[in-house]
């Protein structure tokens, strides 16, 4: 009855706590929803802000041609299909285009070159249209790039048609039959869509979308990270109580050692159970995020809960004071979440050795373990990260706590 | 001389706390260090940053072959041929993110390309994801380039054909149609504007975003400092002794800003430096740009520090709301990713928080070397912030009891 009296002393003290809950559950949640609200669109997809593009039309097409190539080039980019991610401004010189770009001012500037239609169609050697970007916009530039580049693809499947024919035939009728194929090849492409020939298909039970994903990653790092933060913090009451004077109050009644510190690990492991279970609720009612299945899910929850608690206690065992344990628990665990993969959930291609060092970290068996929960991994294939998550967690007490005994000489209990 | 005295006394105070340097300098190093090794970029390893795509060739006929290699060669993927048995768990490899998406070449590909009628391809990817979206545009514009060599061939031989000049020698197939495309009659050349001497090949650093990013995050973080000074003094009774001394109320809060000011300044000037020599960010590009922006950053992080400590009462709740402030301004400004990857609705409340601007003014200066007169405009931002918040809690603290 004692260690429950303990524990609940413990667990009311914590729910006082603005910091504790701020730390515990809003900042995993505001973290989370920053994210999901950056990326969330109505398609699903990540978004960019649609492109100034400023357009430089240099082009002087031949006498007597029959095209302007130029000008095509700024109304297809100009087309309604586009208008969501190019918004093409006319400027007449490249010089002005490029100080724009250098000011920010526009995303991106296209420069047409005067022998654009000339090398259209076939008169001319190659010419090269300038795509001058802004480097605080790589995004932005990327898609431009490949807005433009297919648009001149299909430019040159023209010509590449007029020159193949005046390379393989000859005589006068030579220049008009390459003119007619060049014609009908834009007029085919022109016709087809521009999706045939390649099919997507989704896998079966991938995430309906990037913002949602995202999410579900994200909030699993920062729980983990957090949950880790609020063990270390409830280990820490300890400290406060023996600085309080109410440890020392403790030993005057007939309270065994073994109690106190089982009262303090059960209000802790409560605690963190407790946060754990609101955060997924939480995230599961306003991120959409499904967390797999339910067995699974209950042996990562309980592999964090000892993880979390025993670590505490671990680090417990090395600060004197209430004053160093701050500082040294948000060092320790910046760092160890920062190796464990935590602060990098998201990232893809990451250089080698990330995840071999995450490896080196409860929080990065935690996450491994909550990646697959995530994946719908059968208990099978979560095996190993669930055992080393929750191992570490006793490890950590089996050093920790005589370390504890000893240095609240908590021995000396009757 | 007041205002000196009580700036000096308040950075002792913080100063004579070593865990203060810490969450100034040592924590924003090895962040910025963190995401810089992160977030490699293209240029500043030798690792292979394409993404991989897995190939299930089941027709293995030249075309096809072709097919993988002009895959590899455009730059954005990395084919990875797939066994039989791998392709059987394709989608478990795009779902696991192991693979961006795997490329399905069925049999008879090449040769329905020939004859103009191709099976289709089918791209295995997750649309939701931006490896997966990455994936679908970099196939699709070379499988578009194969569509087209075979429609330039079928119209020649067409066009030809009713001339009366089709032969062996003459008629292209798709092959020599592709051979054509490596010198295409259009090229695009990409290069990046800087300000001052036009265009420039410079590519983004590992740490132009993670440097600047930090630098901001960990100003916002001088928010504690500030605030706790106000409400440690508030609490000690330091401020009600203070009161009872020919001190005005104005006098006691310029104190208090300038010390604060001092102190963000040089802490963000120290990263700064950290980041010129120690990482090669060029904040040095335009020295004097770095500076205005950096004061004027000092400035607005010091005020809205007071503005917290004026408005709260406990160190806990400085810590919480400090807390709060850092992550919410960071995220939405900018500093952890640039607002050009965001919705439309987060950039534009991005833009209402300083942080942006800090962000906008620290990229104009090293990405697109940025002069004075393109730093002024978020500067005065920053320093219209500043003003707001000082003028709040000057407010406030003149209506509160000491």
């Amino acid at each position: 009855m004692k260690l429950l009296a303990l524990a609940w002393k413990d667990l009311q003290r914590q729910s006082r706590s603005g910091l504790l809950l701020v730390m515990a559950l809003g900042a995993p949640l505001l973290l989370t929803g920053l994210l999901f609200f950056a990326f969330d669109s109505p398609s699903g997809s990540p978004q960019i802000a649609t492109v100034r593009l400023a357009f430089t039309n240099l082009d002087r097409p031949p006498a007597g041609s029959p095209i302007a190539a130029g000008r095509t080039l700024q109304a297809l980019l100009s087309a309604p299909s586009l208008a969501s991610l190019v918004e093409v401004v006319s400027v007449p010189d490249a010089a002005a285009a490029r100080a724009q770009v250098a000011r920010g001012n526009v995303g991106a500037a296209l420069i047409v070159p005067p022998d654009f239609t000339a090398a259209v169609l076939g008169t001319a050697g190659p010419s090269t249209v300038a795509l001058i970007a802004d480097p605080a916009r790589p995004l932005s530039a990327g898609v431009v790039r490949d807005i433009v580049q297919r648009a001149l693809d299909t430019f040159s499947a023209g010509a590449l048609a007029a020159r193949l024919t005046l390379e393989r035939t000859s005589g006068p009728l030579s220049g008009v039959l390459a003119a007619r194929a060049a014609t009908s090849v834009a007029q085919g492409l022109a016709d087809s869509t521009g999706a045939a020939g390649l099919q997507l298909r989704a896998p079966p039970g991938s995430s309906p979308s990037f913002a949602a994903r995202m999410a579900a990653q994200v909030m699993g790092a920062m729980m983990i990270f957090f949950v880790f933060f609020t063990g270390a913090q409830g280990a820490s009451s300890l400290l406060r109580e023996q600085e309080e004077g109410t440890l020392a109050r403790l030993y005057t009644t007939p309270t065994r050692a073994s109690t106190v510190l089982g009262g303090k690990f059960l209000g802790t492991a409560v605690t963190l159970a407790l946060q754990t279970v609101v955060l997924l609720v939480a995230s599961a009612v306003i991120f959409g995020i499904h967390w797999g299945r339910p067995l699974p899910l209950l042996l990562a929850t309980l592999a964090l809960v000892v993880a979390a608690a025993g670590f505490g206690v671990l680090l417990l065992s090395f600060v004197r004071t209430s004053r160093q344990a701050g500082p040294m628990f948000g060092v320790v665990l910046t760092v160890t979440g920062m190796v464990g993969g935590l602060m990098t959930a998201t990232f893809t291609n990451l250089p080698p050795g990330f995840e071999l060092a995450s490896r080196f970290t409860p929080q990065g068996w935690a996450m491994a373990a909550w990646r697959a929960c995530l994946d719908g991994a059968d208990l099978g294939a979560m095996a190993l990260p669930l055992a080393v998550t929750a191992a570490i967690g006793v490890a950590c007490l089996v050093v920790g706590v005589p370390l504890m005994r000893r240095r609240f000489a908590l021995g000396s209990g009757t | 001389m007041k205002v000196a005295a009580i700036a000096r006394k308040d950075l002792l105070q913080v100063l004579r706390d070593r865990r203060a340097l810490i969450f100034l300098l040592l924590m924003p190093i090895a962040f910025t260090l963190f995401f810089g090794l992160a977030i490699p970029s293209t240029g500043a390893t030798t690792q292979d940053a394409r993404l991989q795509l897995g190939v299930v060739d089941a027709d293995n006929s030249p075309l096809s072959v072709r097919l993988r290699a002009a895959l590899a060669a455009a730059g954005a993927v990395r084919p990875e041929p797939l066994s039989p048995l791998q392709a059987r768990f394709a989608d478990d490899l795009v779902r696991r993110g192991d693979d961006a998406g795997v490329l399905d070449i069925p049999p008879g590909w090449g040769a329905g390309l020939a004859a103009g009628t191709p099976p289709s391809l089918e791209l295995v990817a997750d649309p939701g994801s931006q490896a997966g979206m990455a994936a679908q545009a970099a196939v699709g514009a070379t499988v578009q380039r194969f569509l087209m060599s075979q429609r330039i061939a079928a119209t020649l031989s067409a066009t030809l054909a009713a001339a009366g000049r089709a032969g062996p020698s003459t008629t292209p197939d798709v092959t020599s149609v592709l051979d054509a495309w490596r010198q295409p009659p259009l090229g695009l050349a990409v290069s990046e504007a800087r300000a001052g001497d036009g265009s420039s090949e410079a590519s983004e650093g590992p740490y132009d975003q993670a440097s600047p990013g930090m630098i901001v995050q960990f100003a916002v973080y001088g928010l504690i400092l500030a605030a706790m000074v106000v409400v440690v003094e508030r609490k000690q009774r330091a401020l009600a002794r203070l009161a009872t001394t020919p001190t005005t109320r104005a006098t006691i809060v310029a104190g208090h800003a300038l010390a604060m000011v001092t102190l963000v300044f040089s802490q963000v000037l120290v990263l700064e430096g950290f980041g010129q020599w120690a990482l090669g960010v060029p904040y040095l590009a335009s020295p004097l740009s770095t500076i205005l922006l950096s004061l004027a950053l000092a400035l607005w992080a010091a005020s809205l520090g007071m503005l917290l400590g004026a408005f709260t009462r406990t160190e806990e709740q400085v810590v919480a709301w400090s807390l709060v402030a850092m992550f919410v301004l960071s995220g939405l400004g900018g500093a952890w990713f640039p607002l050009e990857v965001t919705g439309p609705t987060f950039r534009a409340v991005g833009h209402v928080m300083p942080t942006a601007w800090a962000m906008d003014g620290f990229r104009g200066i090293l990405l697109r070397g940025a002069g004075l007169e393109q730093t002024l405009r978020p500067a005065l931002v920053l320093l219209a912030f500043a003003l707001a918040s000082l003028a709040l809690a000057s407010w406030r603290l003149a209506r509160r009891p000491a």
